[in-house]
């Protein structure tokens, strides 16, 4: 068992007897009473996303998770396979489990799962991750506008705004949380 | 926002061009409608024992060793008040204002820009006003306003709700349950709320309002809730019609509360007995003491004009209008990126 002020973005619960995924969590002094937090929980089985205020002395449950260090190999009708570079053990996991992450995966990459009773419930993606630009147009003479943009294609399709100087074929660094460019790969 | 990456990504300077845009926008609106801009201390030795503040504290030397507490202002508001008292007419301030443990999460900063202003001989739903012109004049006059993907008409009066209304509206809670420890409490158990022994009625209130009402707030319309209950404004009138709650209302749009106001309370008395009642707060809740300020009740002592003050939070004002939804977007060096 935590205290609600100390559970952290990432986490799992154990909430009204299901796991449960932290997608956000903020501290709130309401001005009078004891501080609360709230939270954003997303129903690990149901994907369902929930809110919750909590006083930051309340008790809750944490999950235990295992945490596995996997390379993403490849994708399957609905599967997506991933092995332990250790043990070279492969592991099937659902789309259910990737959902939106999909775009962010590339064959050899290492991602982390979260393990629950034996079952992958949550994939964790690199906060940030490279990407080759594979279409932009080139910067107009003269445009010098600082803060200017212009579109990007990325080689896993996503389309992304990107500084004026960024050419094709180069490397930049997407911020998985946000889908935004953070800087060039150097 | 650090440094490295305003190098790397240079487009997020428009933020800040956006920024200083919307501050030059803040000073022009205030001087057409005649306010004084003022600057008063962020250094202080004294503070208005509100019992929930964090505070930050330091010391003041002189040459001969001699210390003495400081504290770094959570709000100008005492500054403010003594110079109304004093016949300052309409006034406003852009600082800095500090409040500690703020550190982390989407909405808060540490330190955070504050636009204050007092309207006098005004009560609070001129300052109502006030905040929706002001919204419009910052927009340039656009009829709308758009965040997150939702667009909001700022061109029609904002919708204006009392927190008895809102209750009721969005919580299925009526005064008569509201108002009673009991009842709040055993509604509140059959929601699924976990109700310890120690929780009292503000605790209660606080989850309920946290978690049914405020999340409606500045949705399809931008928002101004008031008349909180008497406990959760100590420095604000009471409302002579219903003395259960105090003249205080709040900004809201897109579910985000921008500004604070009150109806000021200008009754000596009443204040003194208010903030011995906060200081026994604090006391019992293990806060830093801080001591009353004699001079403010000096101050109100001599007179404070019939007033009603607002406070804004201008770096939660440019997450809405650079459309950004973490305040360390629209923050240079952030609390959370420097400690």
């Amino acid at each position: 068992m935590i205290k609600a002020g100390s559970i952290t973005k990432g986490m799992f619960l154990q909430w009204r007897g299901e796991p449960v995924l932290v997608v956000d969590k903020e501290f709130f002094n309401p001005g009078k009473g004891a501080a609360v937090v709230r939270l954003k929980l997303k129903g690990v089985k149901t994907g369902n996303v929930v809110r919750e205020v909590l006083k930051t002395d309340e008790m809750v449950e944490e999950i235990e998770v295992y945490h596995r260090h996997v390379q993403f190999l490849y994708k399957t009708g609905n599967e997506f396979v991933f092995m332990d570079p250790h043990s070279y053990e492969q592991i099937e996991v659902g789309k259910n489990v990737v959902g939106e992450a999909e775009k962010y995966l590339q064959e050899g990459k290492e991602y982390i799962l979260a393990v629950w009773e034996g079952e992958v419930i949550s994939l964790k993606l690199p906060k940030k991750m490279v990407f080759t630009v594979v279409k932009t147009e080139n910067a107009v003479r003269g445009d010098t506008v600082t803060g200017a943009t212009k579109p990007a294609i990325l080689e896993n399709g996503m389309e992304v705004k990107v500084p004026l100087f960024i050419k094709k074929g180069e490397k930049i660094v997407i911020n998985t949380e946000t889908g935004e460019y953070v800087s060039r790969k150097n | 926002m650090n440094w490295q990456q305003l190098k790397e990504n240079p487009s997020l300077w428009e933020t800040f061009r956006l920024r200083a845009e919307i501050i030059a926008r803040i000073r022009e609106f205030f001087a057409r409608e005649g306010f004084l801009e003022v600057q008063t201390p962020v250094l202080s030795p004294r503070l208005i024992p509100e019992s929930y503040l964090e505070v930050f504290t330091t010391q003041l030397k002189d040459r001969l060793g001699k210390v003495s507490p400081a504290f770094l202002t959570p709000s100008p508001e005492i500054w403010h008040k003594k110079l109304l008292a004093a016949g300052s007419g309409n006034i406003f301030e852009i600082t800095k204002s500090f409040r500690n443990t703020d550190i982390g999460g989407h909405f808060h900063n540490p330190e955070f820009t504050l636009l204050e202003w007092y309207r006098v001989k005004a009560d609070y739903w001129q300052t109502m006003d006030d905040c929706e012109r002001l919204i419009r004049f910052i927009n340039k006059n656009q009829p709308t306003l758009t965040y997150q993907g939702k667009t909001l008409d700022i061109s029609q009066p904002f919708a204006r709700i009392s927190v008895i209304e809102a209750f009721k509206k969005y919580a299925g809670i009526d005064s008569k349950i509201l108002f009673d420890a009991d009842l709040l409490k055993k509604e509140a158990q059959k929601r699924g709320y976990r109700i310890g022994k120690k929780d009292n009625w503000e605790v209660i209130y606080n989850l309920i309002y946290l978690k049914e009402v405020e999340p409606h707030l500045g949705q399809n319309q931008p928002t101004i809730i008031y008349d909180f209950p008497a406990q959760f404004a100590p420095l604000a009138k009471t409302n002579p019609a219903n003395p259960r709650v105090k003249q205080r209302f709040e900004l809201y749009l897109f579910g985000i509360e921008l500004a604070d106001a009150y109806n000021e309370l200008t009754d000596y008395q009443e204040q003194k007995k208010r903030f011995a009642e906060e200081m026994k707060r604090r006391k019992e809740m293990g806060k830093i003491k801080v001591r009353p300020d004699e001079d403010f009740l000096a101050a109100l002592k001599s007179g404070l004009p019939p007033c009603s003050g607002v406070a804004l939070g201008i770096d939660r004002l440019v997450m809405i209008f650079a459309n950004k939804t973490d305040i360390k977007e629209v923050v240079l060096f952030a609390g959370e990126e420097i400690f």
